[in-house]
């Protein structure tokens, strides 16, 4: 029997192997027959394309099932505090008391302050996203970290938080489906394919879009397209999408009447889609403003979501629409009548709630908030646009559908998913035109003045060089202590140069590592130098110190590649000597420029073959 | 290399009195430092430490101290004539009298190794060793050193 002090050291252990690796693996305890499905895969089907698609298809069926046992637990949640009984959530609600809606979010945070208290005690690492994994990690992502993720979601948007939780379901739908594709032991960028297909079934079943899933998978978390990686996130997004409705997830539907859409409408597109680019950015940078802002010493971690709950509560007593996701507002966004001041002002509450949320460690992310606020805006230039006289039927509606797009892609910067999930939640062909000149004009704002979408501004503000999920780990793999020669020819500094001469003939070595009389690193010398005829009536005086160069020019094992590569380059050599640290310069390798730039271009190639999905050995 | 981009007229020590080796290089450094604008400290610390790892006495009552410094941006030397020659812990154990010292860039590299051969096979010439203990005045010293070097390059 363990005791409760053999369980914190248990759990202490852990703790501890996980910071230091964090992508370690997590794999699910395999049943039986799973077992001995693995064992018996014929190697040529192991490679197969039908392989992955069969277990994609299983992985975006679990997303859906996440999908729909999320949501259901939201509804669940919004019942009880909210006491919201119909499928229109907290947003499309007005009759929720005062008391309820400042104490439902403010008691969130209390909840959420206790899970991120819970969190650092058991999980102290901040948990890998699914753009981060297939970045960084090849793919790997850890269940546990990703139910923790869920369930932070679930408490943050069940209080009426206002996040979404499109971060959640993809979470956790790409954190099954990595270990799933680990326990079949897929290579990385198979395994890589499988993140997005867990992404795309979440996706797809969240808004019964599973074009909208398939691209927001090569958009956002596999980085690239390509057709090998067609069928398997396909048949996930579909596979979501099927179990999500076979369990009876509520359809997201936006309601739009439109016959015809004039000429006019398009230059009209592209202000709104500069309009969205603006608002996206200032919405971004309000969550770095909040959350630079609660960053003081008096303020401990833990109570900042308490102080954001109340702040969000106080807002939602001036409209029910600024509380969570906004499901229900944009449901019935359309419909309701508002003025112009009403609707600006839910336009910037909802901004600074999101803002808020966010920004005081409310777990959730802004795509649907964007698609809220984005509405909103659509909604606000089409009252815009009736004041100076422009009023044709379509235009509300087209506008509202427009700015959803237009504002989530330049805030998720996936465009094409928005333009995708534009077409598949109303069904309204007709709108392609406008809804893509208006998302396009979005993006290419946005990327051009900001250079992020969220998910990337956040990574940059950690310091994280990551701007797409384009596999990059394999160069912060490539490590100096990977590439180096760990047999290294060793001399004394005080060695004479005739006793040098003996001991490594010319041939024997390119070069030599000189030592201090502590054993650290003093230089290297040149064999070839060392035997040069100039040199030999100088035998007998000239020690190895006299001949070593490069003395302050050294490598360090956790260098990558590109930072060798300027090391080199800084020294003007082609050959450094590898120390354990600068701190303590004890030599542990050897390490050539061409060795370095072979093996890095042979890697590149790799990569680049693997992101085109050609068959790569190994 | 010739060794006229290597001494100058100032740093020729024609008749240095030192007791020992130690002083000798003290006032060999001094010089240096005037030659060169660096700290007389760093260029003696330099030339101990070399000493440390092996004597530079190259035999027959000559030594060739030599020093790699950071701040040092050209290879220079400093030629002493000793007036009493003194024990330098030289390899065939015989008491010096003509001094030869060197200063580098860090990363002067086989330009530097260059220079210490050039210097030791002029020195260890017995006709040319005789003319410079002959000699007692710094430029008939400098003359002999540079005439001399472009003697052998010839």
């Amino acid at each position: 029997m363990v005791s409760i002090s053999g369980f914190k050291k248990i759990w202490s252990e852990k703790a501890r192997q996980d910071l230091e690796n964090p992508a370690r693996p997590y794999v699910i305890a395999p049943a039986k027959w799973l077992g001995a499905f693995r064992a018996g895969i014929p190697a040529r089907f192991k490679r197969s394309e039908f392989r992955i698609t069969l277990i994609a298809m299983v992985a975006g069926g679990i997303a859906g099932l996440c999908v729909s046992v999320m949501s259901q637990i939201v509804l669940f949640a919004h019942h009880v505090i909210f006491l919201v009984s119909s499928n229109t959530g907290i947003s499309g609600t007005q009759a929720i008391t005062p008391l309820r809606t400042f104490l439902g979010p403010a008691l969130g945070g209390i909840v959420f302050g206790l899970s991120l208290l819970l969190q650092s005690k058991w999980r102290p690492r901040l948990p890998v996203d699914p753009i981060e994994a297939n970045a960084l990690h090849g793919g790997r992502m850890s269940v546990r970290d990703s139910l923790a993720v869920a369930g932070q979601n679930l408490i943050s948007n069940g209080c009426g938080a206002s996040v979404g939780l499109e971060a959640g379901y993809t979470q956790i739908g790409a954190g099954f489906a990595s270990n799933i594709g680990r326990y079949f032991e897929m290579r990385r960028s198979d395994l890589r394919i499988l993140v997005g297909c867990g992404a795309a079934g979440a996706i797809a079943a969240a808004f019964d879009a599973p074009l909208a899933g398939a691209a927001y998978a090569f958009e956002l978390v596999i980085g690239v397209y390509t057709i090998p990686a067609l069928a398997p996130v396909a048949v996930a997004a579909f596979m979501g999408d099927m179990v999500a409705k076979g369990l009876s997830h509520p359809p997201f539907v936006v309601a739009v009447s439109i016959q015809n859409i004039g000429f006019s409408n398009y230059p009209l597109a592209v202000v709104l889609g500069a309009l969205s680019a603006l608002v996206g950015i200032v919405l971004m940078r309000l969550v770095t403003f909040v959350e630079q802002s609660v960053r003081q010493r008096w303020l401990p971690p833990l109570a900042r979501p308490i102080l954001g709950g109340c702040a969000v509560g106080s807002f939602g007593l001036y409209s029910t629409q600024v509380l969570s996701a906004g499901h229900g507002a944009l449901h019935l966004l359309r419909d309701i009548p508002q003025t112009a001041l009403v609707l600006g002002t839910i336009l910037v509450l909802k901004c600074f709630a999101s803002a808020v949320c966010i920004g005081t460690g409310f777990r959730g992310g802004l795509f649907f908030a964007s698609l809220f606020i984005g509405g909103l805006l659509g909604k606000l230039f089409a009252i815009g646009l009736a004041s100076i006289g422009y009023m044709p039927d379509e235009a509300m509606s087209l506008f509202i559908v427009t700015g959803m797009a237009s504002l989530a892609a330049a805030v998720i910067g996936a465009p094409l998913t928005m333009i995708v999930l534009a077409l598949e939640v109303t069904g309204v062909l007709s709108l392609t035109g406008v809804v893509m000149l208006s998302v396009l004009v979005a993006s290419l704002t946005t990327r051009e003045f900001f250079g992020y979408s969220f998910a990337t501004w956040r990574f940059h503000l950690r310091g994280e060089s990551i701007r797409s999920a384009q596999d990059i780990g394999w160069i912060r793999s490539l490590t100096v202590d990977t590439l180096m020669w760990r047999d290294v020819p060793m001399a004394a500094r005080a060695m004479r140069l005739g006793d040098f001469r003996m001991a490594f003939p010319l041939g024997s070595f390119r070069q030599v590592v000189a030592l201090d009389e502590d054993q650290t690193y003093a230089g290297l010398i040149d064999v070839a130098r060392a035997h040069g005829s100039e040199l030999d009536e100088l035998s007998d005086v000239l020690v190895v110190d006299d001949l070593t160069t490069l003395a302050n020019q050294k490598l360090l094992p956790k260098m990558t590649a590109r930072e060798a590569a300027d090391a080199f380059d800084v020294a003007n050599t082609d050959l450094l000597a590898v120390v354990e640290s600068q701190d303590q310069p004890k030599v542990i390798g050897l390490l050539s420029e061409a060795y370095m730039l072979r093996r890095y271009a042979a890697e590149l190639e790799r990569s680049r073959r693997e992101a085109l999905g050609e068959a790569v050995d190994g | 290399m010739s060794l006229n981009d290597l001494i100058s007229r100032e740093a020729i020590l024609p008749s240095l009195k030192a007791a020992n080796k130690k002083q000798a290089l003290q006032d060999i450094s001094d010089r240096a430092a005037e030659v060169t604008g660096l700290a007389a400290r760093e260029i003696f610390d330099s030339l101990l430490q070399r000493e440390r790892l092996g004597s530079t006495g190259i035999g027959n009552g000559i030594a060739i101290p030599h020093g790699k410094l950071a701040k040092c941006n050209r290879i220079t030397g400093v030629f002493a004539r000793l007036e009493k020659p003194i024990d330098f812990d030289a390899l065939d154990g015989a008491p010096v009298d003509l001094v030869f010292l060197l200063l580098a860039p860090e990363h002067a590299g086989a330009d530097h190794l260059k220079a210490l051969a050039r210097i030791a096979r002029i020195l260890r010439d017995p006709v040319i060793t005789t003319r410079l203990r002959a000699t007692r005045d710094a430029d008939g010293l400098f003359l002999l050193l540079t005439q001399v070097q472009a003697s052998h390059a010839a």
